[in-house]
Parts: C-alpha cells; sequence; structure tokens
C-alpha cells in the first residue's frame, strides 16, 4: 500500500508538520463495485427476498448463475499478485452488501462459493483446467467436505471417511455432515484420510475432488436450525475420485492455510450481519411504543445499543487490520482466530439483543435479527470452532 | 499479550522510526523508572519533575507539537508509542500523571494557547520542568463539565477566577493548572474560558485529597481552591467564551490516546499473569496449562487485539483529520472496561498473593478502576455513543 511507504515519521525534517496521511487499512478505491452491488441488488430484488430463503430449497444456484453474470465474483478476485489488495477489499465489499440483503441469508453461499470452494481450488495445481474460470462466471460451484458425524468436527486428525484403490480407480467411503452448499454442488471437495498411501507417498489426510453426481454419492439438505436449506449430509459408498487435489498427508496442510483467509472472511460477514441487526433494531426502537413512548427513549435501550454499535466498531476494525495482513500476504493463524472468535462472540451478542429489543416480532421467522441469532450459532462452528480459535490464539 | 499478537496488532500503524522511540522508551523506562516503582508506591508519591525532566532531556516531550510551539513536529502515532510505553509501568500514576501532562494539558496550550501562553507555560512544560495538571471536576459537576461554577469575571487585562476544583490528577505536583471556568453570561456550550493558572498565583489553595482506592502516589490533590485569583488574557487557551469547546474537543483525541495506554496496561498484565501461571502449579499440574486458565485467558487476549485496532483506527482518524468523534467514544468505553476485567481476572489468577497491595497485579486492579470514570464515565461515552448515532435522548 503506497500510503504506508510514503507515511512520514520521526525521520520526517525538523519543523516539517507531518501530512495528514491515513495507514488505516484499505484505501483502495471501491465505490464502482458498491454501486455495482446496489444496481444487482436492486434487479434481483425477487431473487434476494427473504422468504425465499426460509425454504428447505432456497435458489443457491440462481443466485450464484445471477452473481456470476454480473461480474460480482470476478470483481473479487485477483489476476494476479499485484491485485490481491484490491481483490481482498471487493470481496469485504461484496459480503458487507450481502449481510444487508434479504436478512443476510444469501450471502452465505455465496460466501462458501467464492471464498472456501473456489478459493481453495484455485491454490491447487492438481485442480481440473477451467474449473475456477467457470465457478468465478457462476456456472458451476463446489462443496467443501471435512466435518465428519461421530467426534471429528475440529479435530481433523481422527477422519474415518477413506480413500483406498479398487482396482485402477479409487474410491471414498464415509460421510460427512454440516457441508454447506452441498445440496447445490457440482462438485466435492472431500478430506479422507489415506490409510495406504495410495493418493501419494505418505498417508494421512488426503484432499479428494469428487463429482457430486458420481455413483456412489448420496447428497441430502439437513433440517439445520441456521442456515436454513443450505447445509447438506453427503453419503459416500465407494464413491469414484475424479482428481487427487492434494495427495495423502498434504490435504490438512493445504486446508490450514485456506482457513486462514476464510476465517477472516467469515469474521468480516459474521460483523456485518451483526452490524445490520444493530442498525435495523435501533430503527426499529424509534417505531416501536411501549408504555405511551418510543422505546428509544429509554436510556437504557439507547445505552444497550450504543455498547452493540461499539463493539460494532472494534470487531469492524479487527477484520479489517486481518483483511489487510492477508493482502500484505503474512495473517497469522492466531489473529485469524482472534477475529473470527471476536466477530462470533459479537454476532452472538448482536442478534440475542436486537430480537429481545424487538420483543414477540423479533421471536417471529423472517426477522432480521432471529434470522442472524440462528445463523450466527452455525458460524460459531463453521471453518473453526470458538474453542478452537480460542487454542490458536492461545499457541500465538 | 503474545508476542504475535502485538506485533501482528502493530503491523502496518507504525513507521521504522516510532518503532526506534518504543525501543529507546522502553530501555528508559526500564532502567530509570521501573526500579524505583515500588518505592515510590510505597511512599505514595513519585517524583514526577524528575521523570517529565529526563523524558524532556531526551527530547520525547510533546512530539507531535508544531516545532514553532517547542515540539518535533512529528504525528499523533509518536505519543501512542509513548503512552503505550507508559502502559508497561507497574504503576499507572506514573501514566496518567505523564499522560495529563503531555497528552491532555499541553495540546490545549499547542493548539490554542497564544504567544505567551506557549512561552510561560508550553515551552517550560516540555522540558519537563513546569509540571501541568488538569482542574476540571468540581463537587457539582464530573462528567457534565458544562456544570462548572467556577466562575471568570472579566475585569481590566484578564478575569477574576473564584470556585474550587477536584481530583485534580497529579495537583499537588502541578505549577500550573488549566482550568475551565464560566463566564457570568455563561449558556452552553459558550460562555465559557479555558485559563491557565500557576499554583504560585495569589489566591490559590491546593489541598491533598482523601485516601484513594488506587492512584496512591499520583499526587491527587483533592481541592484547588481559587480565590479571586487574578489571570491575564494571555494565559486563556481558545477564544473568550470558547473555553467548553476548546475543552471538548481536546476529550476527543484525549481518550483515545489514553484507551491506547489502557490497552498497554492489559495486555502487560496478561502476560505477566501467563508467566506467572506458568510457574504456579496445584495439584500436581501448572494452572497455566489448564483448559479453562487458557481458554479465560484466550478471550481476553482476543478483546485487547480487538480494541487495539479500533484505538488505531481512532488515532489514523484524528491524525488524517476526519471525524473520530464516534470512535473516540467507542475506543474509550471499550478499553475501560475491558482494562478494568483484564485486571479483576488476572488478580483473582495471582491468587492469595494478590491480595497484598504492594503485588503489582492489586496496583494494577485499584489504579485500572479509575479507567471508567475518569476523563468521561462509561456513561458519558454510551451518551455521546447515542447522540452520535442519532439516538435523541429528549
Amino acid at each position: 500500500m503506497t500510503e504506508l511507504s510514503t507515511a512520514p515519521g520521526l525521520s520526517t525534517a525538523p519543523g516539517a508538520p507531518a501530512p495528514p496521511v491515513s495507514r488505516a487499512p484499505g484505501g483502495i478505491p471501491t465505490e464502482v463495485f458498491r454501486k455495482q452491488l446496489a444496481e444487482f441488488s436492486a434487479a434481483r430484488g425477487e431473487l434476494l427476498a427473504a422468504d425465499r430463503w426460509e425454504s428447505q430449497d432456497p435458489p443457491v444456484r440462481e443466485l450464484l448463475g445471477a452473481a456470476g453474470a454480473a461480474g460480482l465474483f470476478r470483481a473479487a478476485w485477483a489476476v494476479d499478485e499485484a491485485d490481491r489488495p484490491r481483490a481482498l477489499w471487493h470481496a469485504v465489499e461484496l459480503h458487507t452488501a450481502f449481510a444487508r440483503l434479504g436478512n443476510g441469508a444469501p450471502g452465505a453461499p455465496l460466501l462458501t462459493h467464492l471464498d472456501v470452494a473456489t478459493r481453495l481450488l484455485a491454490t491447487l495445481p492438481a485442480a481440473p483446467a477451467g474449473l475456477v474460470e467457470r465457478a468465478l462466471d457462476g456456472r458451476t460451484t463446489a462443496a467443501l467436505a471435512v466435518t465428519e458425524p461421530g467426534g471429528a468436527g475440529s479435530d481433523l486428525a481422527s477422519l474415518t471417511t477413506a480413500v483406498r484403490r479398487d482396482k485402477d480407480t479409487l474410491t471414498v467411503t464415509g460421510e460427512k455432515w454440516f457441508i454447506s452448499n452441498a445440496p447445490y454442488a457440482d462438485h466435492l471437495l472431500v478430506l479422507a484420510d489415506d490409510p495406504e498411501a495410495v493418493t501419494g507417498s505418505r498417508t494421512g489426510p488426503a484432499l479428494l475432488l469428487l463429482e457430486a453426481t458420481a455413483p456412489g454419492v448420496a447428497r441430502e439438505t439437513l433440517d439445520t436450525s441456521g442456515h436454513t436449506g443450505l447445509t447438506g449430509r453427503i453419503r459416500l459408498d465407494a464413491a469414484p475420485v475424479h482428481t487427487v487435489l492434494a495427495p495423502g498427508g498434504h490435504g490438512l496442510l493445504r486446508l490450514m492455510r485456506h482457513w486462514i483467509h476464510e476465517r477472516v472472511m467469515v469474521a468480516v460477514r459474521m460483523t456485518e450481519l451483526a452490524s445490520a441487526v444493530v442498525d435495523h433494531a435501533a430503527e426499529a426502537a424509534h417505531h416501536r411504543r411501549t408504555f405511551g413512548s418510543a422505546l428509544i427513549a429509554n436510556q437504557q435501550v439507547r445505552f444497550r445499543l450504543a455498547d452493540l454499535s461499539a463493539q460494532v466498531l472494534e470487531t469492524r476494525a479487527a477484520v479489517h487490520h486481518g483483511i489487510r495482513l492477508l493482502a500484505e500476504g503474512g495473517c497469522p493463524m492466531a489473529y485469524a482466530a482472534v477475529c473470527k472468535y471476536r466477530a462470533a462472540e459479537l454476532l452472538r451478542t448482536a442478534a440475542d439483543e436486537a430480537l429481545q429489543l424487538s420483543g414477540a416480532d423479533g421471536y417471529r421467522t423472517g426477522h432480521p435479527a432471529q434470522r442472524a441469532l440462528r445463523d450466527g450459532l452455525g458460524l460459531a462452528l463453521a471453518g473453526g470452532t470458538d474453542e478452537l480459535m480460542l487454542l490458536q490464539i492461545d499457541r500465538g | 499479550m503474545t508476542a504475535t499478537l502485538t506485533t501482528t496488532a502493530r503491523a502496518g500503524w507504525f513507521t521504522e522510526a516510532e518503532d526506534r522511540l518504543r525501543e529507546e522508551l522502553t530501555e528508559h523506562f526500564a532502567r530509570q523508572v521501573e526500579p524505583h516503582i515500588p518505592a515510590w508506591e510505597s511512599a505514595g508519591e513519585i517524583p514526577l519533575r524528575d521523570i517529565l525532566t529526563a523524558l524532556g532531556e531526551r527530547g520525547m516531550l510533546g512530539l507531535r507539537f508544531p516545532v514553532e510551539r517547542g515540539g518535533a513536529g512529528h504525528s499523533a502515532w509518536s505519543h501512542v508509542v509513548l503512552a503505550e510505553c507508559l502502559g508497561e509501568l507497574s504503576s499507572d500514576s506514573v501514566g496518567m500523571s505523564v499522560t495529563v501532562h503531555n497528552d491532555m494539558v499541553a495540546p490545549m496550550i499547542a493548539e490554542a494557547g497564544g504567544p505567551e501562553a506557549v512561552e510561560r507555560h508550553l515551552r517550560p512544560a516540555l522540558t519537563g520542568r513546569h509540571l501541568l495538571a488538569h482542574a476540571v471536576s468540581e463537587p457539582g459537576a464530573g462528567s457534565d463539565v458544562a456544570a462548572v461554577a467556577t466562575t471568570a469575571v472579566p475585569v481590566d487585562g484578564g478575569y477574576r477566577v473564584s470556585g474550587t476544583k477536584q481530583w485534580v490528577i497529579a495537583g499537588m505536583y502541578a505549577d500550573a493548572y488549566a482550568v475551565l471556568a464560566r463566564l457570568p453570561e455563561a449558556k452552553p456550550p459558550f460562555g465559557y474560558v479555558l485559563l491557565m493558572v500557576p499554583r504560585s498565583a495569589e489566591g490559590v489553595t491546593v489541598g491533598p485529597a482523601d485516601p484513594t482506592l488506587g492512584m496512591r502516589a499520583a499526587g491527587v490533590a483533592g481541592s484547588v481552591r481559587l480565590d479571586e485569583v487574578f489571570v491575564p488574557q494571555s494565559d486563556r487557551l481558545g477564544g473568550h467564551g470558547l473555553g467548553l469547546v476548546t475543552q471538548l474537543r481536546q476529550f476527543e483525541p484525549e481518550r483515545i490516546v489514553s484507551a491506547c495506554r489502557a490497552l498497554a496496561i492489559a495486555a502487560r498484565l496478561l502476560r505477566d499473569t501467563r508467566a506467572r501461571l506458568a510457574e504456579r502449579s496445584t495439584f500436581g499440574e501448572s494452572v497455566g496449562s489448564r483448559q479453562e486458565i487458557v481458554f479465560r485467558l484466550a478471550r481476553l487476549e482476543a478483546d485487547i487485539a480487538a480494541a487495539r485496532q479500533l484505538a488505531y483506527t481512532g488515532i489514523d482518524r484524528w491524525v488524517a483529520g476526519g471525524d473520530h468523534r464516534t470512535v473516540s467514544a467507542a475506543v474509550k468505553l471499550r478499553s475501560s472496561r475491558l482494562t478494568r476485567r483484564v485486571a479483576r481476572e488476572c488478580l483473582h489468577l495471582y491468587g492469595a498473593q494478590g491480595q497484598l497491595t504492594e503485588e503489582g497485579v492489586n496496583r494494577a486492579f485499584r489504579d485500572a478502576r479509575l479507567f471508567s470514570i475518569s476523563t468521561g464515565s462509561d456513561e458519558m461515552m454510551l451518551t455521546a455513543l447515542a447522540r452520535l448515532n442519532g439516538w435523541a435522548d429528549d
């Protein structure tokens, strides 16, 4: 960032007042993209309507197709290394805008598509040619399948899903669940144990690409309290491997690097979801009347909202610093964990308090705070639980 | 805090020159100040003049003020470095007293003082030989500074000031006080004057405070009585009638700088507590390795890391000329509450030893309690935030 290299310090010539130069993260113009996002949301009101995202069959592929066709993914994608800061700040803009559309719900599959599946695929040289390009156009999408029932959530060393050689083909058998976008994916990026080193020269977790419609792959949508209709279970019964993305012993390492990016981006989304529900609660407190006056007339209500607004500012400052570190190529795992933990804590608190301030209306499905509360519970688990984040912070 | 998180938190915000300043200050404080703190605290008094003179001789006071006013023309980031180094000291009587001098009163003279006030008060203050304190609070006016009853009656060549100020940090050490007084016709926010009043002026009587929870060596003046004190017009900071406006404007940046000190205190306490718990064993196991403790400390680490970014964002907005009012109130609120919480949790984790008043963690707990009260209480910050968000309170 040019501001940083030209920032004046104590080496300034004596007497010369320091010119007002910002050292803050960002500083990359995103106004054009912001306008593009506003136009997209205005044109796609029906697709983004909150009630469509409360069904068990939300229009995920339609959204990804429309967003891809509108160039939203490419705007947030780096064409080369030097373009990375621009792309990251555009991704922040994307997730910030989508946190306020359709009660924030459509932003979830969008983030999974761009900043989980496509971003991970792009780091893997073995990924099939053209897959990332098609994903950026919104014509195909993948799901990252890591979590398993029966304990192997955060503890990924104890995978039961395994890859084996069956004559000339590699096949995978096992079960994954709580897999975002799984019901809508064309490809599955499956973390599986390779106990016999059939994918390479080492044993241990491998990362494999499977076609979602291949024989032996069965998917179902989970009935979850949050991320309605967006999360799936995958049963794999000798399902054929399409591509070995990372061989045995390398799969987890690839994911560890990827998760730094994912966690900071998820933290951006959680912070902006919290910001949206606090703003909504403040607006509603002007209209909701109790005992003859607007709710906002109560000092207690104003203080509660003020406290939440301070927490939003703080967490946003923290996650934007995380984006700066990503842009410079050096975000430590512990700092990504700070971002994700803080944002999860904020979203939980903000959604719960905003729901309370809305009374029974907030209890209703369709209310933004209620949706955020449900989604926030899942986000505190996805991509690394709060507890895992705390362990990583402790390790420094 | 862990070293990684501290380094990461500062990335991109500080220049190499500021990093060198930090090293220099750290070394100076470690050699010249920290070793004496237990004795000073035990005596209930710090040699503030010596501390400031040593800083002045090294050119470390007023770094951000214009050269023509005695400063070094650097940015406010150099004051953040000083604030964070002060937070590394185990006595906030030192940290707060230096902050009052260098970051609360001196800036008002640098920005709103006329040439004579600069010569009389600022230049000598930046050498460390003229000590400044802030006399704002009154028995009937704490956070509500507009309610001050101290009155300045305009007379030929200046003002006659009468009233009583209280809770003046470093008031027992100071040579001059910045005094906010109302004009006889005051109507908030206008009709106030901000005056530099020398302690030696006729009619000034300073008395010590009753014992306090913390800040026991901060030379807190319980009362600064002003009885028909004449103050020349040249010692007025800001325009006639604009004293409150000048004061309120100063509160915003000073709160962010103070937040940087508070968060440095919190980070230091956490680091020290970690080190202690690593050595402490119960039931055959290191206390620091227990999961409950690991998680508790990691939560505080995360909170400090996040609040630091808010503080740096606030400093940046201020330096770059942006609106920093909301960030200022937000970070004052967050850092005050957090530092208190960190101090309380660390005190507990020190076990019975933490109950000894001479223990650093005990002092930190007592000192840190003031953050949520002084320079704008938590409630004032919440009120300010609500107003700045447009949530009217009438």
